[in-house]
């Protein structure tokens, strides 16, 4: 029944793209209604639900411009369907004329026939059209699907490669995993055997991608631990951290747990910490770190304030995932797009320096910080590690020069790539 | 015979981890020649089944300056020999216009099926090791560039990426 695939995708939209804006996340959304479906069902409503987000801007223009006046709040339903559509016609592989013959359908179910002519005439009109067409009348934002603040930051942050970055923001990301560095050839092994396409990432030296994408729990030694779900990105911090044996390392905003659990891996006897401010998250590290077999001490508690939670025994070794735009895993959670707003970058830099000022004191004397965000600003990046540097005497940037790349001066800036890692950052600080 | 359309980096799909070769029969000695023509025709001394998108362990090698000493190899595995290195200025089909300097075993032991199936074995040095590890590299989703720093590899990148628009 792929109705009922069609008819979840508008309930989920309708929660994470609400008429007033104020929407909750399309992962939260998804993870409580994909239960209900079928397998089939599941993939075409998250298929609709991630597209109409990913491409929300571009559909949505094309549809305003085909409408005398814009449809009512309280039509919110229909217009999703519209978006489902067009997202139909333009970005999946279905038959046009299944797919123009479908929608005024879900339009009854809706509850809504009056709506099922213009659902018919739109999708008509459309299906005459490919992407191409409609790109081709856009600026950069609508066709990139950008909120225009974040699109003119771009532009700000990398002149020369802003419409290069838009246009990878709205690919598909990859399915990425982590392999234990005892396990790899085993692992690699086992899934060239389950007939699926592993590819090595490019900087991450355990890091593999899988083709096709595929529920990570069935794969083979994903219940021993053996792999982790993990952008590539996401894996190159933890590597920078300098751990002596049995030394003490603290990972300061450790949920959902994924680099705790790697931290471990690379520090097997290592004395480590993870904190986080939400004891709810604190549960997925506690989960993470369980199926990994990592011994990790889970401490609730807010990095800005270490004097609520730190027992004063100094760090060796402090791994600061920070809080932030999230604007360089956009691929992978569209709907950030249109949930960030503008002013919350200047908030979210405004914690990310008191986060550092806070934690720097606990490090001993010789130690590291290793700072990353998922962000492609530099105000959260590069700029916010330069000011910290200005201002704290005693640290000095030591990210290796093999772990440095061209965007920047301090750090490793990666931007998002085809098929590969996600926009991210990171920067390693040493305390003289 | 026919040209093979050779991946250039930074294209995903020469990251992919090779499987090895089950039977050595006509169609894996058609993808043999086809190879060895693409490899002469590029000119390239050694080209291996990911590069042209084929995931098998399988390679094909000619050192010679001639050219007229074709070497197959299928499934095959290395031993180094020795803890001494060397440097070599290395390029790649996959990476044109590009050399870097690589730091590898200077002597192996190389075990390996031919274009009939039949296993050898073959000592290596100099350049024959240098182009087998080379080779063999590919079939496990690595490239030479991963031998240079991310600076050096990140300006490789864009500039092929460059390179690669302008002929699309």
């Amino acid at each position: 029944m792929p109705d009922k695939a069609r008819l979840a995708a508008i309930k989920v939209l309708s929660q994470v793209l609400p008429a007033d804006g104020n929407g909750r996340s399309l992962r939260d959304v998804m993870t409580q209604e994909r239960g209900k479906l079928s397998p089939a069902e599941r993939g075409l409503m998250m298929d609709l639900g991630y597209g109409v987000c990913r491409h929300y801007r571009l559909l949505d223009t094309w549809l305003a411009s085909q409408m005398n006046k814009p449809l009512r709040a309280s039509a919110r339903a229909v217009h999703l369907a519209l978006l489902c559509g067009l997202h139909e016609l333009w970005f999946s592989r279905r038959p046009a004329h299944a797919v123009v013959n479908t929608w005024p359908d879900i339009c009854r179910a809706l509850k809504a026939p009056w709506a099922a002519g213009l659902v018919n005439a739109v999708l008509r009109k459309a299906s005459t059209l490919n992407e191409m067409d409609v790109r081709s009348k856009m600026n950069p934002a609508q066709s990139w699907s950008l909120p225009d603040w974040l699109w003119l930051r771009l532009q700000q942050s990398w002149p020369s490669d802003a419409a290069h970055i838009a246009e990878h923001l709205c690919d598909t990301a990859p399915l990425t995993v982590r392999l234990q560095p005892a396990h790899a050839d085993e692992v690699d092994q086992s899934l060239r055997d389950a007939s699926l396409t592993v590819t090595r990432c490019d900087f991450a030296e355990y890091g593999r991608r899988i083709f096709p994408a595929h529920n990570v729990a069935d794969l083979p030694g994903f219940a021993q631990g053996w792999l982790s779900v993990q952008d590539e990105a996401a894996q190159l911090p933890a590597v920078l951290l300098d751990v002596p044996p049995q030394g003490r390392v603290l990972d300061a905003c450790a949920a959902p747990g994924g680099k705790t659990g790697q931290i471990s891996e690379l520090f097997p006897n290592a004395d480590i910490t993870a904190l986080d401010v939400d004891g709810r998250r604190l549960k997925q590290v506690q989960e993470n770190c369980e199926r990994l077999g990592a011994q990790v001490t889970l401490l609730e508690g807010d990095a800005a304030l270490p004097a609520q939670w730190w027992d004063e025994q100094p760090f060796d070794s402090v791994l600061m995932d920070v809080p932030c735009s999230a604007t360089g895993i956009i691929r992978r959670q569209p709907d950030l797009k249109w949930h960030r707003r503008e002013a919350d970058i200047a908030a979210l830099c405004g914690l990310q320096s008191r986060m550092l000022d806070a934690i720097w004191p606990l490090i001993k004397t010789g130690g590291t910080l290793v700072y990353a965000t998922c962000s492609i600003l530099p105000e959260e990046n590069a700029e916010q590690v330069s000011a910290f540097l200005a201002r704290q005497p005693d640290a000095r940037e030591d990210t290796p020069v093999s772990a440095r790349s061209v965007e920047t001066s301090v750090g490793c800036q990666l931007l998002p790539q085809a098929g590969s890692h996600d926009g991210f950052y990171f920067a390693r600080l040493r305390k003289r | 015979m026919a040209l093979l359309e050779i991946l250039e980096f930074p294209d995903p799909r020469l990251r992919t981890i090779a499987s090895p070769v089950e039977q050595v029969d006509d169609a894996m000695r058609e993808l043999i020649d086809n190879m060895f023509e693409t490899m002469y025709d590029a000119p390239g001394i050694g080209l291996a089944a990911t590069q042209v998108n084929v995931h098998k362990r399988l390679l094909v090698m000619d050192i010679s300056d001639e050219g007229d000493q074709p070497m197959v190899f299928i499934n095959p595995q290395i031993t180094p020999l020795t803890d001494e290195t060397k440097t070599y200025d290395e390029g790649c089909l996959s990476v044109p216009g590009f050399y870097e300097t690589v730091e590898r075993p200077d002597r192996v032991r190389i075990n390996a099926l031919d274009r009939n199936g039949e296993a050898f074995e073959l000592e290596a040095d100099g350049l024959l090791a240098v182009c087998i590890q080379h080779e063999i590299d590919h079939l496990d989703g690595k490239l030479f560039v991963d031998y240079v720093s991310r600076l050096k590899r990140e300006r490789i990148r864009k500039k092929l990426e460059k390179v690669q628009r302008q002929r699309a």
